[in-house]
């Protein structure tokens, strides 16, 4: 696949998204202007992040502090996009203070461009792994079929081409980090589900989970007060 | 899908002024590569924290994106809005310690000039 034609549009995608990629992919042939982009993508991403799973979890700075040994100072700093110095052992720490995963990892620059555009709430929101796989738990074979899908996601993340495979784009854009949304979409992309989508026949009444409490996209409001819905339909395209 | 959209003032000539000012040479790539960073992770956080932003007593509409580069404060200036879901960029400049009256000024007046006409902004120019 060319570089400059990636296409990953399984679903549909606005134009200012596009445009905004290829905006970035033309400024990334600065080699100055990528390296410093993903420096500072970097900072700020990180501090949001923290400052986001420490609100998400109703933490002070000075209780994530006392959580991880630091003073509340350092917290403050730790979520300043200026600061930028924090160390791999510092956000391990703060890992296990939020009881989430971190992931770090090299990636090329068609990830990037891929990628930020569909950096909405559901990229601030990580569930504790109690959140995820709490005591209410789906049943052994649902989670297998996620992790399954969870699998599948990286494989087709590190080769987009792959994403064409039907239901499988959508899945892997959705950014679901959790068990019960991702869940969700396998059984909209289900072979069964799918012809029963061609075939109309009475609809199924809509499931719920416990786990819905921790999907970010559920009864948010914005600046406005105005409820905002789910993160709706995004695609990518360059 | 991004929680917020940035965009850009346009002059009457309808040239984008925040593009014309980050290419300018007042802007170094370090700063540009810089503010178009922080507006694509800003993009996707539901309240600007504060550490992010700064507001300005007197001028409650009008809000500047903190970004410091190699020393030096750059303060692109903007407001919520027009519409819901939407960041609009109207001014940018280059000035040390506190920030002047007359780019507050020029920013809140490009402001209400937005609100009275939402074509005078378009989605902001990531290049």
């Amino acid at each position: 696949m060319n570089a400059g034609t990636l296409s990953l549009q399984t679903r549909a995608e606005s134009a200012p998204t596009i445009l905004a990629r290829r905006q970035l992919l033309q400024s990334f042939r600065d080699e100055e202007y990528r390296r410093l982009f993903v420096e500072e993508r970097v900072r700020a991403s990180v501090a949001l992040q923290i400052r986001a799973l420490r609100q998400q979890r109703d933490m002070t700075q000075a209780k994530l502090g006392l959580a991880i040994g630091m003073a509340q100072t350092w917290v403050s700093k730790l979520e300043d996009p200026e600061y930028g110095k924090m160390t791999v052992a510092t956000l391990l720490r703060l890992a296990g203070a939020f009881d989430a995963d971190i992931e770090i990892k090299f990636r090329p620059f068609s990830r990037t461009l891929a990628s930020l555009p569909a950096q909405g709430p559901d990229y601030f929101h990580v569930p504790t792994f109690e959140e995820e796989f709490g005591s209410e738990g789906l049943d052994s074979e649902t989670i297998g079929r996620v992790l399954n899908i969870q699998s599948i996601r990286n494989q087709v993340i590190n080769s987009p081409g792959a994403a064409a495979s039907a239901g499988i784009g959508a899945i892997v854009e959705s950014g679901d980090t959790n068990i019960a949304g991702a869940a969700r979409l396998i059984e909209n992309h289900s072979p069964a589900n799918s012809a029963q989508q061609r075939t109309p026949t009475t609809p199924k009444k809509p499931t719920t989970s416990a786990l819905d409490r921790t999907r970010p996209e559920l009864g948010r409001e914005d600046h406005y007060g105005n409820h905002q819905g789910s993160a709706g339909q995004s695609g990518m395209a360059l | 899908m991004n929680t917020w959209t940035f965009f850009d003032f346009l002059t009457e000539r309808g040239e984008n002024d925040i593009h014309r000012w980050l290419n300018s040479a007042a802007v170094t790539t370090a700063a540009k590569a810089k503010i178009n960073a922080r507006i694509a992770a800003l993009q996707g956080f539901p309240i600007f924290p504060e550490q992010y932003i700064s507001a300005y007593t007197g001028w409650p509409k009008l809000l500047e994106l903190r970004i410091v580069s190699n020393g030096v404060q750059y303060r692109p200036l903007g407001f919520y809005g027009p519409a819901k879901g939407q960041f609009s960029l109207v001014i940018g400049g280059i000035e040390k310690g506190k920030i002047p009256t007359r780019l507050l000024e020029a920013a809140d007046e490009r402001r209400n000039i937005v609100i009275a006409d939402p074509s005078r902004v378009s989605a902001h120019d990531f290049s």
